[in-house]
Parts: C-alpha cells; sequence; structure tokens
C-alpha cells in the first residue's frame, strides 16, 4: 500500500488506509524514483537483524532497529515539501526549467550543435515557443532571473539546484553524485532536489515577473482527479447517485468510489456527509463499532444485521477518522 | 553510375572527410544502383554514414528498423545533433499523444527510426505506405538471428513488412556475421537478390586478453591492478546490473577515480548526464550492462574490460569493439573465473521457456488469455497466435536453447584456448588469420607489454572527482558574456 501511495496508484483503498495511517500528503512523491531495491533493501535489514517479518505484507522493527531508526531520524533529511492539495510534475518541470537554461547558455555561446535535455515533446515545444517569444533579450533576462531567485533562498539549497543546472559544456551532477559529493544517501539528496524544485515552482508561480510563467502553467495540479470533482459537484447540487451515473455516462461502483476519493482529500465540513448516511444508521454504525478502533472495523459486523451498504460504512468510518484528527 | 570522385566530393562537402572509411563507399554505391544490400562491416566503420549519406542523394525517406529500443533516442540525438533535424523514432516509449502527432505529420520527416513491434501496428504500418520509403534499413541485422533478452519475434515479420511496404531497397547492417548468420538473414529477410559486402571483423588495434582467476578475491584484486594501471577512458561490462553496482562502490572505495555505473535502472535524467559526463572525459571508467554504448559515439575508450564474459562471440566483439575507434592502441580483457559460465547457462534457461511452460500455456490458454503476459508467455504467445501447434513450439525453443549453448560453448572456447585469440575468434567468423605477434593476444603463451603498447596511465585519474561548486560560479560558467 505504501509504495502504491509513494508511486502515485491512487485507488481508494490506497489513499483509504493512506489517510487513517496520516501519509496522505506523501502521495506520488516518488513517482520517478527507482523502489525496485526495496526487497533487497528489507532482506539486509532483517540479516542485520534490525526487522523482522510478522506475515507476507508486514514487517516490524526489532528493538536494535528502533534504536537504529532513531539515531537515523535524528540526522536525516526528510521531504519538507508535501502537500494535501496539490502534485507537482517535479521531474517534467526539472526537465523543462533545465532545457530552457540550456538552449540559453548555448545560445549565448552561440553554439546550435549540442544534445537537448530529454524531456517530452510537448515540454520540448513549450520551450522552443518560449525561447522564440522570448530571445531578443534572454541571455540577459534568465541570467539575471536565476540569480534573483537563488540569492534569495537558502545557500545550501540554491547550490543543490544550481548544481543540476546543464548547459554549455557543463552536465551537472547526477542524484548519485549530488549524494555522494553531500555524503548523504540517495533518497536525502532526492529530497533535497525535490524540495528544491517544489520551492522553484511555487516561486515562479507568485512571481510578479512572468519571464518563467510559461514553463509551469500545467506543473502544479490538484490532487484530487478531475472526474471525482465533476461527481462531487453533481452531488453537492442534489443529483442522486442514480443520476450521476447517467448524466457522466459512469458506472455507479465508479460514482461511489468518485465521492470516496473527495471525502479522503475534503476536510470534514466541505464533504456533505449527511447525504450519504442518515442519522438513524449514524446512531446504528455509532453504537455497533463504539469502543473499537476505526482500524478493526469489519464490514461484516453490521452488514447481515442492518440494511447499510459496503459504501455507506466506509463513508463513515472517514467521517470518523477526520472526526478523531480533530481531538 | 557515380564516380569514386563525385562520391568524395560530397562526402567532404557534406561530413568534412576526405576519405570513407572501410566499406562504406562499396556499400553506398551498392545501395544508389538499387541493389539489396547486405554489409558486414567491422564495428567503429561508421555505419550511420551510410544511411545519412544515402538520405542525402535520394528525395524519399530513410526508414531505420532498430531492435534496440532504448538505444534508439540516443541515434536520434546523434542524427540531430549532426544537423538532420528531421529524425525521429517510432517506439514504445513515446506517449500515446507523441506517436499520433509523429504518425500524422510522418512525412515531415526524412530519418525515422522504428521499432520491429511499432512497425507491426496497422496504424503505424499504413502511414509509412503513404509515405515514399528510399530505403529500408536493417540495423543490427544479426539481432534476426540470435536470441536474447532483446529478440523480437516481430523481427521475423520483416520479410512480410518489406513486401507491405513494396520493397523499398533494403540495406541490412551488422558488425558480427558468421557465413551460417549471413544465409540466415538472408533466407529470413526473404529477399530474391541481395549483394553480400562482408569486410574482416578483425580489430588489429584492439589487443586480446583473457586472464583466468579461481577466486572472485583474486579477480577483483585484477580488476583493481588493471583499473589503477590503464590509461582512461574505459569500459567495465557485467551480466548483472547488481554486480555492476557493487563493483562501482567497490572501485570508489578503493581509487579516486570518477567511476559511474550506466544501465537500464538509471532514470533519463542520469543517463543523459553520464553519457555527456563520459563523453567529455568527466568519467575515467563506466561500469555498464550490455545495452551501453551501441548509441554513443566516443572514440577514445582505451579498455574494455568483461567481468563477465559474454554470452556469445557476436556480442564480444560488439562490445570490445567500442575501444579504440580512433585507431590507436587499444585492449581487451576478460576476467575469467572458472565456472563463470554457470551464469550464462542460467540466463539461457531464464530466457527460453521450457516444455512445461509451453504445454500448460497451450492447454491453459483460455483461462489464461485475458492476463498479463510475462516475457516467456509473450513469446509463446506470439507463437500461438501465429498458428503454430504446441510441438511445434517445443521444437523451435528446444532448437533455441542448443543454439544458444552452441554459442556459449564457443564463447567458452576462445576464453580457454591456449593457441591465439584472434585466430580462434576470426576462424569463428570464417576468416584466416596467422599474424601473431606480441601485441596480438595473450594466447600461445604470450605476455603483452602494456607499457611497450603505451596502455599505461601516467596520471591517475581524468579529472578529480567532482566539486563542490557555488551557485554563483555556476551561473557566472553557463552564460557566456
Amino acid at each position: 500500500m505504501i509504495q502504491n501511495l509513494l508511486n502515485g496508484k491512487r485507488t481508494v483503498s490506497t489513499l483509504f488506509w493512506a489517510m487513517r495511517y496520516g501519509l496522505l500528503q506523501y502521495s506520488a512523491i516518488l513517482k520517478t524514483y527507482d523502489l525496485n531495491s526495496i526487497n533487497d533493501d528489507i532482506n539486509k535489514l532483517i540479516s542485520d537483524g534490525l526487522a523482522k517479518q510478522v506475515d507476507e505484507y508486514q514487517y516490524q522493527l526489532t528493538h536494535k532497529g528502533q534504536i537504529k531508526k532513531d539515531s537515523v531520524m535524528e540526522s536525516f533529511y526528510i521531504l519538507k515539501n508535501s502537500s494535501y492539495q496539490y502534485d507537482y510534475d517535479v521531474n517534467e518541470f526539472k526537465a523543462r526549467v533545465l532545457l530552457a537554461i540550456q538552449s540559453v547558455s548555448e545560445y549565448s555561446f552561440q553554439n546550435k550543435n549540442y544534445y537537448p535535455v530529454k524531456t517530452d515533446m510537448k515540454s520540448a515545444m513549450i520551450v522552443k515557443r518560449w525561447f522564440i517569444e522570448n530571445k531578443t533579450k534572454i541571455v540577459e533576462q534568465l541570467k539575471k532571473y536565476l540569480i534573483n531567485y537563488l540569492a534569495q533562498i537558502d545557500e545550501h539549497q540554491a547550490d543543490i539546484i544550481a548544481q543540476q543546472m546543464i548547459g554549455h559544456e557543463v552536465y551537472g551532477m547526477t542524484n548519485g553524485q549530488l549524494a555522494d559529493s553531500m555524503n548523504i544517501s540517495n533518497v536525502e539528496a532526492y529530497f533535497m532536489e525535490y524540495d528544491g524544485w517544489v520551492n522553484f515552482i511555487n516561486y515562479i508561480i507568485n512571481d510578479e515577473n512572468t519571464l518563467l510563467h510559461p514553463l509551469v502553467h500545467d506543473i502544479r495540479t490538484l490532487k484530487m482527479n478531475n472526474h471525482a470533482i465533476m461527481t462531487y459537484q453533481q452531488f453537492i447540487s442534489g443529483n442522486t447517485l442514480n443520476h450521476i451515473s447517467k448524466n457522466l455516462g459512469v458506472k455507479l461502483s465508479t460514482v461511489r468510489e468518485h465521492l470516496l476519493e473527495m471525502a479522503i482529500w475534503l476536510p470534514e465540513d466541505k464533504f456533505p456527509y449527511s447525504m450519504i448516511i442518515s442519522q438513524d444508521d449514524e446512531k446504528i454504525l455509532f453504537e455497533s463499532f463504539e469502543n473499537q478502533s476505526i482500524d478493526d472495523w469489519q464490514f461484516k459486523q453490521i452488514s447481515e444485521k442492518y440494511d447499510i451498504d459496503f459504501f455507506e460504512f466506509r463513508i463513515y468510518q472517514i467521517l470518523r477518522s477526520k472526526q478523531d484528527d480533530k481531538q | 553510375m557515380i564516380s569514386s570522385d563525385d562520391l568524395k566530393r560530397q562526402l567532404k562537402q557534406w561530413f568534412g572527410f576526405d576519405d570513407f572509411r572501410m566499406g562504406q563507399e562499396e556499400v553506398i554505391k551498392s545501395i544508389l544502383e538499387g541493389h539489396d544490400t547486405l554489409g558486414v562491416l567491422p564495428t567503429g566503420t561508421g555505419k550511420t554514414l551510410i544511411y545519412q549519406y544515402v538520405g542525402k542523394m535520394v528525395d524519399g525517406m530513410v526508414v531505420v528498423v532498430s531492435p534496440l529500443i532504448s538505444l534508439m533516442q540516443d541515434q536520434v540525438d546523434r542524427m540531430r545533433y549532426l544537423g538532420e533535424k528531421k529524425t525521429v523514432a517510432i517506439t514504445s516509449n513515446l506517449s500515446w499523444v507523441d506517436r499520433r502527432r509523429v504518425i500524422k505529420h510522418l512525412n515531415k520527416f526524412k530519418y525515422v527510426y522504428v521499432s520491429p513491434e511499432m512497425l507491426s501496428n496497422t496504424d503505424v504500418l499504413e502511414s509509412f505506405q503513404k509515405n515514399n520509403i528510399s530505403l529500408f534499413v536493417v540495423d543490427e541485422a544479426h539481432c534476426i538471428n540470435q536470441w536474447g533478452p532483446d529478440f523480437r519475434p516481430e523481427y521475423l515479420n520483416l520479410k512480410w513488412i518489406i513486401n507491405v511496404l513494396n520493397h523499398p531497397t533494403t540495406l541490412m547492417l551488422t558488425a558480427t556475421a558468421s557465413n551460417d548468420v549471413i544465409s540466415d538473414i538472408k533466407e529470413k529477410i526473404g529477399l530474391p537478390n541481395v549483394d553480400t559486402i562482408k569486410y574482416s571483423t578483425n580489430r588489429p588495434n584492439i589487443a586480446l586478453s583473457v586472464d583466468t582467476f579461481t577466486s572472485n578475491e583474486d579477480k577483483n584484486e585484477q580488476l583493481l591492478y588493471l583499473v589503477n594501471k590503464l590509461v582512461k577512458p574505459g569500459i567495465i561490462y557485467f551480466s548483472s546490473k547488481k554486480v555492476a553496482n557493487a563493483v562501482c562502490e567497490w572501485i570508489k572505495e578503493k581509487t579516486k577515480l570518477n567511476v559511474e555505473v550506466y544501465h537500464a535502472d538509471l532514470d533519463a535524467d542520469s543517463r543523459y548526464r553520464i553519457q555527456h559526463q563520459f563523453i567529455n572525459d568527466k568519467i575515467d571508467i563506466i561500469c555498464a550492462t550490455s545495452a551501453f554504448g551501441m548509441g554513443i559515439d566516443k572514440d577514445n575508450i582505451r579498455f574494455v574490460i568483461h567481468y563477465h564474459m559474454p554470452a556469445n562471440l557476436e556480442s564480444y566483439v560488439q562490445e570490445m569493439g567500442r575501444a579504440g575507434r580512433d585507431g590507436k592502441q587499444s585492449i581487451s580483457y576478460i576476467l575469467y573465473k572458472e565456472k563463470d559460465e554457470i551464469l550464462q547457462y542460467r540466463f539461457i534457461e531464464d530466457t527460453i521457456p521450457s516444455e512445461d511452460m509451453i504445454s500448460f500455456f497451450y492447454d491453459h490458454y483460455e483461462q489464461m488469455k485475458d492476463n498479463d503476459f510475462d516475457e516467456k508467455a509473450t513469446l509463446i504467445n506470439y507463437y500461438l497466435q501465429k498458428g503454430f501447434t504446441k510441438s511445434e513450439v517445443i521444437n523451435i525453443f528446444e532448437g533455441r536453447r542448443n543454439e544458444l549453448v552452441t554459442s556459449l560453448n564457443q564463447m567458452l572456447g576462445y576464453v580457454k584456448t591456449k593457441g591465439c585469440k584472434r585466430e580462434f575468434l576470426l576462424r569463428y567468423f570464417n576468416e584466416n588469420f596467422s599474424d601473431h605477434d606480441e601485441n596480438c593476444c595473450n594466447g600461445e603463451d604470450t605476455q603483452l607489454q602494456l607499457e611497450k603498447m603505451n596502455l599505461v596511465q601516467e596520471s591517475r585519474s581524468l579529472n578529480s572527482r567532482t566539486q563542490n561548486l557555488k551557485w554563483r560560479s555556476i551561473i557566472q560558467t553557463l552564460f557566456s558574456k
């Protein structure tokens, strides 16, 4: 589940458990990070006596492992820019801004023959258009823009961002080289880079100087998927689930999944829980699970006795999670 | 017919070279005369120049089918770098949107690289049919015959595809083909009259050495000795990404050299940087798996070390042929620990579906057909869809397994021979060689003299390890005033 979450696979079940574990804001942050070696790493932890396997899906830190974890955590760099609200396509932005810098750098050396940074065609087109539109004073402008930005952030972070830049006879550092040079792990270097780029994206979006605006317009997107937002809007304006299903041409089960997803992402007061769970049902649900931790609730405890479906049960579970969080 | 003088004049004008390299002119002439041609030219001959040259002489499009998707984009980048901006690759790496866009505007491109499986798609093929194709190139043509992780059954479709495209002039290119492979390529491509132009596989400026060990410790010690001693830059090839990573870390720890891994697990960003750092001599040594390097053009590589022996002599010649493209003295090492071949035998077992698996697939196809297939199941499915019976498929794969084992045994023969290595290698490609000398190989009890061959490194490293630069100085270097 956690791996799916970090990779950005957003099934309702993944999102639900991420909410329960308080990990929602980390969704999709490792979308492009290579997690292939994770099993090897787990085996290494076990052979070092730091963790043990509980069952097929669960591992637990040993006492020794817990101590080790605490000591690592003290100095370990954890991502600072996690957001409940937005996804940042950091990789695309990075490729785009590096291509922009590279093309201007090569242009400043009057060199036309070089290997451009790899991007998809859309990004290449965006940069090309941006370059042509700004061509006359672009070297001065971009240089000034970068200096302005880097001068007002943390010196160390500025170095990290600059060390990745690509240009005329400059190929920058890979994630691994960056990590080696700072004597930290690749994941930490990745987090530092990631934070640096997200800060830069937010700076560009909020900056009055619009020079780099064309490069970011589709880079920051809402976490909630568009279809789910549409379903939600139809629902709060009074449509029944069946109506929504017909209006949007999607299956009833999809409508339910959309609403669950929205309930997970939205704060409690933004989601109309009472339109799904009647007061009577809420009372039944409350009493049935009164002294149980939310993670242990089983649908079958109520499914045979009452006329409450799984969708209502899950929605109530989400509602209670939100209420618990506030306490 | 065009005269050699005319061809050379154009060569100077377009590429800035005074002379063709071995075989280039002959192949270009054959194509321009409209002959389907099979060019067997040694590694480092500049095969790209051949179709780039022809592309400038003809009106229509040049289509290049290449089996190695991961390298195709490198080739496109290189063509663009060489000034051929109207170049594109159609592979499964393209997003759906990008692919639609390229197919729709196919006529805007002069050079189109395409993977065999993309060419088997109806929409792609139809789009090619609408265009005027002047030259159809099958790159790495030995892959028609070779079986490996990169093998694509779609290569067997090429005969049909060439027909559907109205039989444009076809050029097959490879660096490594024995007479058997040549006849196999011709049979599978199914063209009636193919001109074969074959040059020697021999690379006289690459000395050949095979060192044998009884333990991994000894092997590693020798590796460490070599990477310190030999002139850089160099490549070390591995059969496994895991070992490549581990040895790379170990060399970093033990030396002051700049060493990086390069293999399929790298993200696009790191791949780009490492490739260009290497091309620009910022990296001393690359630890690579065999996919590396086929797309890049670097002519001053002084050594290629095989930490694991390759699966066959064709791969070996391809990989060690990365060295010495500038014609200067270079060297190839195979570090062989006894029983290393077990790894290769295991690869064969892992690549080829077993009889049990084939039977199971055929017997349970109905239940399984909606599942995602793994690599082996995809292969079996390919034959099933083509109407092969169960026993035919079992026979095909049994045959393949035997071929692979035979190739591996040839490789092992090369490793173990006490005689002249070069003679053994060239005999495999149906050539004679009897000029063994002190710079040839370490067979015949010859001790290779690295000093005499100028293969000993004076200073320790091409570059000291990357320094942490301050952002202000980086920005100043990036933009010229």
